[in-house]
This record gives C-alpha cells, sequence and structure tokens, in this order.
C-alpha cells in the first residue's frame, strides 16, 4: 500500500482488538506497574498508526518487537543517571552463577528491585528468551559488555530474591 | 546444559488490560487513524475505573444521537450503553474521564424537553482536558457556538467556553502548567516550572494533615551552593534570591527513634537510584538504597558535608 493513502480504519482496529491482549500481557508482565504497562501500549499502538501511514505492514510480532522497544527506552530512561556508576562496576567481575534454582514465584518483585541496566538485560535474555547478541543491539552495547552485564545482573538477581526472602516476601 | 535462569521464561498467554483503558486507546488510535481535524484531543488513556460520583449530570437533548457523535467526537467520551424507545433514546450513559454523564432525546409529553427548546441554558458544565484549545477548535468544527476564547484565568487555569449543537454549555479546563509542558515536550525540551509562574503559586497550596512535616530547615554555611545543590537534585524553587525559602516542598509523615539525638529529614524522589547516583556526581554522599516496607530509602549528605536522606514512598503511604 502506498503511503498517504486512506488507512482503512475498520482493519487496523480489528487488528487492535486482536492484538490489544497480546502486547498488553507482554508488557504488563515486564513492567513493575500496571500503569507503565498502559502508558507503553498506547505507545506502541501510537507507533503502529505512524507505522501504518507510512506503508509498513503491522502484526502481532511487528507490535510485540515495538513494545519491545518501547520497554528498552523505558529503562533507559529510568537508568540515565546511572551510566557513571555503570562504568565503574563494570571494573570488577562477580564469581559465575551458582547454578542453583532460582526462585520463580517472585520473578517480578525482585526484578523490580533491580537497576533499570539489570532488570533490562535478564528481561530481554531470560524472559523474552533472546540471544545474548539481539540483547546486545537492543541495549547497544557490545556483545561483551552484555554478557559481562548479564554476570552482573544475575548477581545481583540472587542477591534481591535472597533479600526478599529475609524479609518474607512481600505482602 | 540447564541454566537456572531460563526458569525466567515468561508465560505468552495475553493479558486484557481493563476495559476502559481499551476503549479509550481504541477511541485515540480511531481519532488518529482518520484525517485532521478530527484528531479528538481525548483525555490520556486511565486506569481509572469509570464510577457514577454523588452528582451525575443528566442532559436533555432535541437530537440525541447527534450529540452522542459529537461529545465522543469533541471530548473523548466513550459511549458505555443506550437505551432505545422506538427512535429515540430514552437514556444513554457516555463516560468521560473518570465522571459519568447521563443523556436522553426530549419527551415533551411529560414537559422533558432540552436547553435549545427552552431557549438557553443556566447551567455550565465543566469538564477538565489534556489540551484546552485543541477542544475548543474542534467543538467549533463540529457546530458548536463559540462562547469565551480560550484564555489563561488568574486561578492558575486556561480556560474556554461554547455552546453545544443542542444548547448545553461547556467550559473546558486544564491547569495553565500542562500547556506549557506540552509546548516544550513538542519542541524536545523538559520542562521545569519557575518560580515566576503561575507554578509557583500553585506549589504554595498543600494539603497538610495534622501531624505532618510541614517546614523544615537545613544548616547550611552556603546558601548559594546549597540551592544549587537542592535545586539539582530535589527540582526545589528559591523564589527570592536572597533567601533559602524553597516554595514547592510536599509534605512526608514523619516518626520518633530513641536514641537518635539529630533530626532526619526524608525526601520524596522518583527514582531512588538515580537521585543517588546523582548526589554522588554532584560531591554528596549516599548508602545504597535499601528497600524497607515503607519505601526506597538512602542516606545522604550534600556536598558540603549535611545530612539528609532520600526515599521513594511505598504506595500505601502515598497519598
Amino acid at each position: 500500500m502506498p503511503p498517504d493513502d486512506d488507512i482503512p480504519v475498520s482493519a487496523f482496529l480489528q487488528l487492535y482488538d486482536d492484538a490489544l491482549p497480546h502486547v498488553y500481557g507482554y508488557l504488563v508482565r515486564r513492567c513493575d506497574s500496571a500503569a507503565t504497562a498502559e502508558d507503553l501500549t498506547s505507545e506502541t499502538f501510537v507507533a503502529a498508526v505512524h507505522a501504518t501511514r507510512r506503508g509498513t505492514e503491522v502484526s502481532i510480532p511487528w507490535l510485540i518487537g515495538t513494545a519491545r522497544h518501547k520497554l528498552v527506552d523505558h529503562w533507559r530512561r529510568t537508568g540515565r543517571h546511572r551510566d557513571a556508576l555503570e562504568e565503574l562496576w563494570e571494573q570488577h567481575e562477580p564469581s559465575p552463577d551458582s547454578g542453583d534454582p532460582i526462585d520463580t514465584v517472585h520473578v517480578r518483585d525482585t526484578l523490580a528491585r533491580l537497576t533499570p541496566h539489570h532488570r533490562a538485560a535478564l528481561v530481554l535474555r531470560y524472559v523474552d528468551g533472546l540471544p545474548v547478541t539481539e540483547v546486545a543491539t537492543l541495549l547497544d552495547r557490545s556483545v561483551h559488555a552484555t554478557e559481562s552485564l548479564l554476570v552482573r545482573a544475575r548477581a545481583a538477581f540472587r542477591a534481591a530474591a535472597g533479600d526478599l526472602h529475609e524479609e518474607g516476601g512481600l505482602s | 546444559m540447564t541454566d537456572p535462569f531460563d526458569a525466567l521464561r515468561a508465560d505468552t498467554a495475553p493479558i486484557a488490560p481493563s476495559a476502559s483503558f481499551a476503549a479509550r486507546l481504541r477511541t485515540q488510535l480511531a481519532a488518529d487513524l482518520a484525517d485532521a481535524p478530527t484528531h479528538a484531543p481525548t483525555p490520556a488513556p486511565t486506569r481509572t475505573e469509570p464510577t457514577v460520583s454523588t452528582i451525575v449530570p443528566h442532559l436533555v437533548l432535541s437530537n440525541a444521537t447527534a450529540a452522542i457523535d459529537f461529545y465522543v467526537t469533541v471530548l473523548g467520551a466513550v459511549e458505555h450503553h443506550r437505551l432505545l424507545d422506538g427512535d429515540r433514546i430514552g437514556h444513554a450513559e457516555l463516560r468521560i474521564g473518570d465522571s459519568a454523564l447521563y443523556l436522553a432525546d426530549e419527551y415533551p409529553e411529560y414537559d422533558i424537553v432540552g436547553a435549545d427548546t427552552l431557549g438557553g441554558s443556566p447551567v455550565a458544565l465543566m469538564v477538565t482536558v489534556p489540551d484546552v484549545d485543541a477542544t475548543y477548535a474542534l467543538a467549533l468544527a463540529n457546530g458548536a457556538t463559540a462562547g469565551r476564547e480560550p484564555s489563561d484565568e488568574f486561578h492558575g487555569n486556561r480556560n474556554a467556553q461554547f455552546r453545544d449543537p443542542w444548547g448545553h454549555r461547556w467550559t473546558v479546563t486544564m491547569p495553565i502548567h500542562d500547556r506549557y509542558r506540552q509546548e516544550a515536550a513538542a519542541a524536545g525540551f523538559d520542562y521545569v516550572p519557575g518560580a515566576d509562574t503561575a507554578a509557583g503559586a500553585e506549589h504554595q497550596v498543600k494539603h497538610h494533615d495534622l501531624g505532618d512535616l510541614y517546614y523544615f530547615t537545613l544548616p547550611t554555611p552556603d546558601l548559594t551552593r546549597s540551592k544549587a545543590f537542592y535545586g539539582a537534585v530535589l527540582g526545589w524553587q528559591f523564589d527570592d534570591p536572597e533567601s533559602g525559602h524553597a516554595s514547592n516542598i510536599s509534605a512526608p509523615p514523619g516518626g520518633l527513634h530513641l536514641g537518635n539525638t539529630q533530626a532526619e529529614l526524608w525526601f520524596a524522589v522518583p527514582d531512588i537510584h538515580a537521585a543517588v547516583a546523582l548526589v554522588r556526581e554532584l560531591g554528596g554522599t549516599a548508602t545504597e538504597p535499601v528497600h524497607y516496607e515503607s519505601g526506597w530509602s538512602s542516606e545522604c549528605t550534600d556536598d558540603q558535608g549535611v545530612r539528609f536522606c532520600l526515599s521513594v514512598p511505598a504506595a500505601q503511604y502515598t497519598r
């Protein structure tokens, strides 16, 4: 479809109705609040309107990919002041992961306690199941930097899970 | 070989958001898809479930069907349902933002008639919208009669008034601040309100309960440095260059701690990690943030060694 043509409104709204629970479901599982998930859902569909105008064929996989980018942008915004600190942490690397099973009940609460960078790395790599190369592209880092970020993020996740456990879980 | 972190892999089952959010976003997208100027400046999608408030306006209209279209297009209303009585609407319910609006066609046989039949209405309905100018223009484009043009009012709001095609008067309003914020955002800037705008006055109006920390003083050897530091970290505004009085402080609760001889003051920030990093960057110190039931906390000193603390209040303690 060439750009600037009339957009088939009903077709787009049909896609919206079908795709909304997928997009929202993807985001709400990865955000620390439903309000953030709703904001990012709105941003994703507004981007879809623009893409449709430009002649892009928008599908559910396209929307999920866009939602993932919106999520990364969101983490980047919340984490922007930490960059200097991150650089310091690059200096030392914690020991390799113990390999012990992890608590899957409080995943979201645990992730919510991490820095945005650690959260981003773990969500993209493990919650989304993306390969490290793709995580690196999304986070705009080298593969090596992403690997060492993942090592630190895993250690931070275990530490946060331990804290959570000591506090007796969440209400 | 298995990786224990693979257990984090998320379920992909769809989750429906709240019906009100879904409906609002749908309305907004439908407007975005259509050509200008039907771009309805609908209120941003919110999680607020519409509730019936103590008072609900109930409008009588000489053409309720057309009026519903007008309210949907101009005010971002969402139709909840309508009850048809032959070719008349006996009752319809719309949601605008967090409010309900009831309406019906005229029933002259019961002496129930609309504003245009009566020759006018003494009542104005006030609606908070995200962009007064856009709503006003959209109203006129959809057949409304001009009332008061959009203007900034002394009370800190930007208001406009129009009469809809069925004779009802509407006042649309927004905080003046939101307009500047929108313009700044459109130009790619972060808007930080200054003390010389209506914002200064806005920040002075606070809700205080008995026992809230209402005011405080921090000792400082150098007022100018302190103002620069707290202006950067906490966004404080100082309306008088000679004084250290900050005009935009809100009121946290407090507590007593046995054996502590020093006053400790906690100031709210939205992101503890970002704030701690900023404190350190500006030459202050901050302990690693700790998460308590009451929220996040970090104990800090500013760049001159004066103690203060930062907190992200837990949801249950935030009004």
